[in-house]
């Protein structure tokens, strides 16, 4: 009988230490995701009010950092200068005026060159301006304003610090390349650009953000950031 | 009573161990919520042309090949019309150098939405200038316009299958594969 009440109480004992590690494990899971809120990115009111559209495209794959490096045309580290909402947003329309493309034309204080055509004027301490093709403002049919962006793409804040990677593209400007491979917030204030900020999770692709933190990492020993 | 007790308690701790140990979301590689077909219909800049090895080819043969490479798959109609709310496919232009397609969802307030939304139809876009300066064949071409249209039907870019499968992204030279037309019938069967 002893025995048995002994081998109860263990048992018992046992689950309680179970049950009690599972629920520490909950909540400790829960105030994760509650300090990653309160770490979110500050923006701009306007941005905020700014619904978010997250459509799927099909890009030329690039499989290394090296890759990435070598096809780009021009690479630069730079902060841009105004707010996202205070930027140059185009789109294009077909004939039947449906949307065919857009884009975010932002202007960038240059930090340093690491890359770049013979001929192109662009200086370290000076302005530039690049092409943001993966995000950008449109209207919709009620003529509100809403932010489109395409599979993991977030944009470039204000006075924060990105490795940024170019080609030329149709219009001759220089584009971002492979969505969000393209660039690399390197001053770790940008918690949207590998997918830190709970805000952004929801258009993140998985596989896109385990590529770029391996780019990253191969960056900073390629160009050591 | 004690026994019952400490069955409930032993119970419970396995709920709580699994719910730990498990994965608490699975990843199907095709798009949530539903959506309407109204048919499909082509936008005139499909008859553009590219050249290609010598050869003159038109994107309404591209486009045809892959509209039936998903047409009447899953119980699914993806047939030529002329309603309103049909699909549309274009052959356009992007200023992003490395984007060869992409899709923009509709819902029945003629609003963009995402992906994972209810939608009413889609446009459909297959980048001509970002697939001839990768000197794109005609294959290729084909493919992208089968991903796109994949997407059309709510497939989504796979998160880890390593197998054959049009929904991967980049530059490929075929159709839908027996695994994309399983994802298709697991989405809408």
């Amino acid at each position: 009988m002893k025995k048995v009440k002994r081998s109860s109480i263990l048992i018992l004992g046992v689950s309680l230490l179970v049950l009690s590690i599972s629920l520490g494990n909950t909540f400790a899971n829960t105030s994760k995701l509650e300090d990653t809120v309160v770490k979110e990115t500050t923006v701009t009111k306007a941005e905020t009010n700014l619904k978010t559209v997250s459509i799927e495209g099909n890009y030329v794959q690039v499989n290394s950092a090296k890759e990435l490096y070598d096809n780009a045309e021009l690479i630069i580290i730079a902060e841009p200068i105004e707010n996202f909402m205070d930027r140059n947003h185009e789109a294009t329309y077909s004939g039947d005026n449906s949307l065919e493309d857009y884009y975010t034309e932002t202007l960038v204080n240059v930090t340093e060159v690491i890359k770049k055509p013979q001929h192109l004027a662009v200086e370290t301490s000076k302005t530039f301006s690049i092409v943001e093709p993966a995000v950008g403002i449109v209207k919709n049919n009620a003529g509100e304003q809403i932010k489109i962006v395409t599979d993991s793409y977030t944009e470039m804040k204000k006075d924060m610090s990105y490795l940024i990677f170019l080609q030329k593209n149709i219009n001759g400007d220089y584009s971002v390349t492979y969505n969000t491979l393209g660039k690399y917030n390197i001053d770790n204030k940008d918690l949207d650009d590998l997918g830190s900020s709970v805000s952004v999770n929801s258009h993140h692709h998985a596989e896109d953000l385990v590529k770029k933190k391996e780019f990253k990492k191969e960056l900073q020993s390629i160009i050591g950031f | 009573m004690k026994n019952k007790l400490i069955k409930f308690f032993m119970v419970l701790s396995l709920i709580l161990v699994s719910m730990q140990l498990l994965p608490t979301t699975s990843h199907a590689d095709y798009h949530s919520n539903s959506r309407s077909f109204y048919g499909v219909k082509y936008d005139s800049s499909i008859y553009t042309t590219f050249t290609y090895s010598g050869v003159t080819y038109n994107y309404w043969d591209a486009y045809e090949a892959a509209r039936k490479q998903w047409d009447g798959k899953a119980g699914l109609s993806l047939a030529k019309g002329s309603h309103a709310w049909a699909d549309t496919y274009y052959v356009g232009s992007t200023s992003d150098p490395n984007l060869l397609g992409k899709v923009f969802p509709v819902n029945g307030s003629q609003d963009f939405v995402g992906m994972d939304q209810q939608w009413l139809y889609v446009k459909v876009y297959i980048y001509n200038n970002v697939m001839s300066s990768y000197n794109m064949s005609y294959n290729q071409r084909y493919s992208n316009a089968t991903h796109e249209i994949g997407h059309t039907v709510k497939m989504k870019h796979p998160a880890s299958y390593t197998g054959t499968s049009v929904m991967k992204q980049g530059i490929q030279s075929i159709g839908a594969s027996t695994w994309d037309y399983q994802q298709l019938n697991l989405k809408w069967n």
